[in-house]
C-alpha cells in the first residue's frame, strides 16, 4: 500500500503546506475529522447531518484563520478549541433543541467514564455504555464537555485549559465539580 | 465521513475563501497589548493623583472646614479619581484575558496583579511629583475639572466663609501686603501682618497658597493663616 508522505509530517508542517496549496487541507482533514466528528457528538448529541455541518464550518473556521495558530502550542488543542467554539455557538442558536441521545456512537467508549470516576464500582460495574450516554446527556454541556475531554478524549489538564480557555486549576475543580454531579445522577 | 473533506474543500473554492493574513493577527495581539498597557498606566496615573489630592487635601484631617459628614466624605476623598482608577483596572484586566496567555490566569490573579503594578507605579508618579504635575496640567486644560475631580478649590474659594486660595503675583513687604491672583482669575490684596506662615511657604513670586482669614471687602482679604497649596494640615503642623 502505497503510503501518504504527509503520514510522517507533523501538524504545523501540513499547516505551512496548506498555505502553500489549499489541496493539502485534505490531510489535515483527514487526521482530524473522526476525532472532532466523535467529540461533536458525544458533547452536543446530535444526528449525523448536524455533526457533519457543524464540522464542515470547523474545518471552515479553521482554514480562515490557519495564520493564528502558533506552532509552540498543541495543534490539536486549537482546532478543539475551534470545535468547542462552534459547539457552543450551535448550543445558542438551538436552546430548545430536544438532545438525541439515540446514536449510538461507539458507545463502548463511555465504559471509560464510570470506571475512570470511580463511582461505587461495585453499583456501576454493570452499567452498559448506553445508561452513561444517557446520565451524561442530563449533565450541564460544561460538565459533559469536561468529562469527556478528560475521560474520553484522554485529554491532560493542560489541553483541556488551552480548548476551553480557562486556567488550570480551574480545570481540576470543573472536573470534580462535574463528577460530582454524575454521581448526584447516578444515585 | 469523505463528504466533510470534500465539501469543505468545495466550499473553500467556490467561495474563494483565503486564509486571513497573519500581520492582521499579529495587529490585534499587538493592539490588545497596547490597550492592556495604556489602562495600567492610567490605572496607575489615576491611584498617583488619588494619592497626591487625598495628601494635599486639608479636609481630610481638618473638619472645621466642613459642615457634615457627607461634605467631609464628598470633599476629602478624591471618589471620582478613585472611580477613574478602579475603571482603568478593569478595562486593564479585560485586554490580559483577551490577550493569547491571558486565560491561564484566574480573575483573581490578574486583578490582584493589575492593582499591585498600579500601586507601585502610581506611589514612584507620586514619589516622583509626576501626579502633581498631570494634576495642574488637568486642572490647567480641562473644563469643570476643579469642580469634579480635584474639589480642593470647592472647600478654598469661599472668601465669605474665610477661604481663599491662589498665587502670589506681587510682594510688599514693607506693608506685609501681598497680591494673589485667586484660582478663579480675581485680584485680591492680602493683609498677612498678624498672620501666621506656615513652614513650607516661603512667600515668593508664583507660589500657590492658601489663606484662612476674612474678607476685609470685595478685593481685600484679611489672613489670620497661610499654607502651602500642596499638603494637608498634618504635613503643614509638622513643617511650622
Amino acid at each position: 500500500m502505497k503510503r501518504s508522505p504527509t503520514k510522517e509530517k507533523t501538524d504545523y508542517e501540513i499547516v505551512l503546506q496548506i498555505l502553500e496549496n489549499v489541496d493539502d487541507y485534505k490531510y489535515l482533514i483527514e487526521r482530524y475529522e473522526k476525532k472532532l466528528f466523535i467529540y461533536i457528538q458525544r458533547i452536543l448529541y446530535v444526528n449525523k447531518e448536524d455533526t457533519e455541518d457543524i464540522l464542515q464550518e470547523v474545518f471552515i473556521k479553521a482554514y480562515r484563520n490557519l495564520n493564528s495558530y502558533d506552532p509552540k502550542y498543541n495543534f490539536s488543542s486549537w482546532i478543539y478549541r475551534i470545535t468547542h467554539n462552534e459547539a457552543i455557538s450551535f448550543l445558542r442558536a438551538n436552546k430548545k433543541r430536544q438532545l438525541d441521545i439515540s446514536n449510538d456512537i461507539e458507545n463502548n467508549i463511555f465504559d471509560t467514564i464510570a470506571s475512570d470516576i470511580d463511582i461505587e464500582k461495585e453499583a456501576i460495574k454493570d452499567w452498559d455504555s448506553k445508561k452513561v450516554h444517557e446520565v451524561l446527556a442530563k449533565l450541564d454541556e460544561k460538565y459533559r464537555e469536561v468529562l469527556v475531554l478528560k475521560y474520553i478524549e484522554e485529554k491532560d489538564y493542560n489541553e483541556i485549559s488551552e480548548i476551553l480557555q480557562v486556567p488550570s486549576g480551574t480545570v481540576g475543580s470543573l472536573i470534580n465539580r462535574a463528577k460530582d454531579k454524575f454521581k448526584k445522577l447516578v444515585k | 465521513m469523505e463528504e466533510v473533506s470534500k465539501n469543505t474543500l468545495q466550499q473553500i473554492k467556490k467561495e474563494n475563501i483565503k486564509p486571513i493574513p497573519k500581520w492582521q493577527f499579529l495587529l490585534k495581539d499587538s493592539l490588545v497589548w497596547g490597550l492592556f498597557a495604556i489602562n495600567l498606566i492610567l490605572g496607575s496615573i489615576g491611584f498617583a493623583i488619588s494619592l497626591y489630592i487625598l495628601g494635599s487635601n486639608d479636609v481630610l484631617l481638618d473638619t472645621s472646614l466642613v459642615k457634615n459628614a457627607w461634605e467631609w466624605i464628598i470633599l476629602s476623598i478624591p471618589i471620582a479619581w478613585i472611580l477613574l482608577t478602579i475603571l482603568f483596572v478593569f478595562i486593564a484586566y479585560y485586554n490580559f484575558k483577551h490577550t493569547k496567555e491571558g486565560y491561564r490566569f484566574t480573575v483573581v490573579k490578574i486583578f490582584l496583579m493589575n492593582i499591585v503594578v498600579s500601586i507601585v507605579l502610581g506611589v514612584v508618579m507620586n514619589g516622583f511629583g509626576l501626579s502633581q504635575k498631570l494634576n495642574t496640567i488637568f486642572s490647567d486644560n480641562i473644563p469643570f475639572y476643579n469642580h469634579t475631580m480635584d474639589l480642593r478649590s470647592e472647600v478654598w474659594m469661599r472668601p465669605e466663609s474665610g477661604y481663599l486660595a491662589g498665587s502670589i503675583v506681587d510682594i510688599n513687604s514693607d506693608t506685609k501686603i501681598l497680591k494673589i491672583e485667586d484660582l478663579k482669575g480675581k485680584i485680591w490684596d492680602i493683609l498677612y501682618q498678624d498672620a501666621t506662615v506656615k513652614g513650607r511657604v516661603v512667600l515668593e513670586l508664583g507660589e500657590e497658597i492658601k489663606i484662612v482669614g476674612n474678607a476685609v471687602s470685595d478685593n481685600v482679604f484679611e489672613a489670620s493663616e497661610i499654607r502651602p497649596w500642596v499638603g494637608n494640615g498634618r504635613q503643614m503642623q509638622e513643617n511650622s
